[in-house]
């Protein structure tokens, strides 16, 4: 065996063999392992996955929220094959084509458990550490690679520091940890020596209860579990004193919440990253820096940021444009996925979200990537959407668009424009995403309409779309 | 034998698509088109390495060569600053210890003090090793951030200026 992950285990088991690694609470019960235990049987779950396969394939890894589901990735981690974390609980049409496409990239994908696929004729090794599933504004799935660098000096292990992150901590990974953000949080924490807490699937209480009785120290969550947890009677500033750090991404978070939190624990336990999957670079933001600029993301973190007009010009602060960032981590382009991200000459590169920065260089979001949704800290692409609903005969054009909701920050909701004479219910077409797509994915609501409003050339005007009749958000189950 | 051009030269460098030597003033300027993106700093270095000091001082990016001189000349004052490198020696004491420890953190072949960090090379390790040198021979504490923002030995000595005055 081999690799950081390895190394980093076999460390945490000589130096702290009787501390906690991981603490899976539940409503019932609590379960743990010391990090002896956990080097003992991931050492021997590594040898058996490493044995099982032929050549260097793809390792995928059904992950949950889990004391097992830690371990088996934990396993993973340590063959120092590449690793695939995905969600057994996608449905089984996302699935395949979630598998075939890391087929067709990687030759043959090994899935403990399930039967080996039969090798393909030219399979190159993934020269990644991890591989994640993003979303691409095409709509379609994409893969994006990861590496686990010299872990002290990566860029993302500096961020961390930043934000009360030392070694040896205890931390609540709340999130799935098939998300890149939980899953880097993760695998930094095992590369750190951490107490791992998960807690199955999030409910504010939950956490609250978690974070006072295993006196959690940091944790990296969305500004929809930080709603959550506000809304809650049950968390309360008393429960959260060990909370030292507290980093929110994924989706822009209102200021009542950000405010919220911020009465909460402390304006300097309060950080807020921006970054994207595609690691084109990241900004980090504590509480007070917030207060004094409302709303920013805060400076870039060993990157420059530019702000660019839709030919390309420089624009002076204030202004709103796209924003692009350099990678802080070398020149060459290699290694990073760069179908979905726009780039200039120099290296400076976007995933397409809008903004702006002060005279001071903090910058201050306008607009995610034009299409995307962020549904509960989730992205989701309406073209993704889109294909789905148009596969039902019946079905003459379909739209979606993201509406406000109070909860999940947006919500989907579907416009569909049917065959004349076609009697297709609202109840058929939920059917028919049920089957194909992830959860929150699926429209909460569907309208039916005349026409989309598009240019002649077929481009759909997505700002055009009438709102809902119904509340978004109301299930038309 | 001739000398090797430097425009033959940078094209042989991976990260680049095309190139053509072209002249300002009387200085001769090479401009490039990445492939994809690529670091003016680095493509300079690549001629110098061949050529020497007989090498162009400026290297600018583009997404087009320009046809002609005054083209070019038009084009230069657009760029931003890291679409291109201008090769300039140290103007004073400080900026000569900046240059060595630029170098030395980084790793580069030659700084030159208008260069930018990232271009060099420059990444998180770098940028630890150049906070903790700067501490070490010049006593002053540099933010992570400064390294980024100031980016050049230039701008690096003015951070300097201000931490210690």
């Amino acid at each position: 065996m081999t690799g950081p992950v390895d190394a980093a285990i076999a460390q945490a088991a000589l130096e702290t063999p009787d501390k906690p690694a991981v603490i899976e609470t539940r409503a019932r019960a609590t379960r743990s392992v010391t990090w002896r235990e956990l080097d003992d049987s991931t050492r021997a779950r590594a040898a058996a996955i490493r044995d099982s396969v032929e050549g260097e394939p793809l390792v995928a890894v059904a992950v949950s929220s889990t004391l097992d589901g830690v371990m088996e990735l934990a396993a993973a981690l340590r063959t120092g094959l590449p690793v695939f974390p995905y969600n057994s609980r996608s449905p089984q049409g996302e699935l395949d084509r979630l598998f075939a496409l890391a087929a067709d990239r990687y030759g043959p994908v090994h899935r403990p458990g399930a039967v080996p696929a039969t090798p393909a004729e030219a399979s190159a090794r993934c020269a990644a550490d991890y591989v994640l599933t993003g979303g691409g504004t095409s709509g379609t799935t994409k893969l994006i690679e990861g590496r686990i660098g010299p872990h002290v000096t990566s860029g993302m292990a500096m961020l961390l520091r930043r934000t009360g992150w030392t070694r040896g901590l205890r931390q609540l990974v709340p999130g799935p940890l098939y998300h890149a953000a939980p899953f880097t949080s993760l695998l930094s924490g095992l590369l750190d020596a951490h107490t791992v807490v998960v807690q199955g699937a999030f409910s504010a209480e939950k956490t609250a209860a978690a974070i006072e009785e295993h006196g959690v120290e940091w944790m990296q969550v969305t500004p929809s579990h930080m709603r959550a947890m506000l809304e809650s009677a049950d968390v309360t500033p008393e429960r959260l004193t060990t909370l030292r750090g507290l980093l929110h991404t994924a989706a822009p978070c209102d200021e009542a919440t950000k405010r919220g939190w911020i009465e909460l624990i402390g304006a300097h336990r309060v950080f807020e990253m921006y970054g994207a999957t595609e690691q084109i670079g990241m900004t980090l933001a504590r509480g007070d820096e917030w207060l004094a600029r409302p709303g920013t993301v805060g400076k870039g973190f060993l990157t420059q940021i530019r702000v660019l007009d839709e030919n390309g010009a420089g624009l002076a602060p204030g202004q709103v444009g796209r924003i692009f960032m350099r990678r802080g981590s070398g020149r060459r382009p290699t290694g990073a996925d760069l179908s979905s991200v726009e780039y200039t000459v120099d290296g400076f590169l976007t995933v397409g979200d809008h903004g702006r920065v002060d005279e001071d260089g903090y910058l201050f979001l306008s607009g995610r990537r034009s299409d995307m949704l962020t549904v509960g800290g989730s992205n989701v692409y309406p073209a993704e959407i889109e294909r789905v609903v148009m596969e039902l005969p019946g079905v003459r054009d379909v739209a979606v668009a993201g509406r406000d909701h109070p909860d999940f920050g947006s919500v989907p909701v579907a416009y569909v424009v049917t065959e004349p004479g076609t009697a297709l219910t609202a109840a058929e077409i939920n059917r028919h995403c049920r089957g194909a797509l992830a959860v929150h994915k699926r429209p909460k609501h569907i309208e039916f309409v005349d026409e989309l409003p598009r240019t002649e050339a077929g481009k759909l005007y997505r700002r055009l779309l009438p709102e809902p009749t119904l509340r978004a958000g109301r299930p038309t189950r | 034998m001739t000398t090797p051009r430097a425009e033959d030269l940078a094209r042989t460098h991976p990260d680049v698509k095309d190139a053509a030597l072209l002249s300002l003033d009387g200085a001769p300027v090479l401009a490039v088109v990445p492939a994809l993106f690529a670091s003016a700093v680095e493509i300079r270095d690549h001629v110098w390495a061949a050529l020497g000091d007989a090498g162009p001082r400026t290297v600018a990016l583009v997404t087009e060569l320009p046809q002609s001189s005054e083209e070019l000349a038009a084009l230069l004052p657009t760029l931003a600053d890291t679409q291109k490198s201008l090769f300039e020696e140290p103007a004073d004491a400080l900026e000569t210890q900046l240059r060595d420890i630029v170098q030395e953190a980084v790793q580069a072949p030659r700084v030159g003090v208008l260069d930018d960090f990232i271009d060099l090379g420059g990444d998180s390790l770098g940028a630890v090793a150049l906070s903790t040198l700067v501490q070490e021979r010049l006593g002053v504490d540099l933010l992570l951030e400064t390294v980024f923002e100031a980016s050049t030995v230039r701008g690096l000595a003015a951070a300097v200026r201000a931490g210690t005055s």
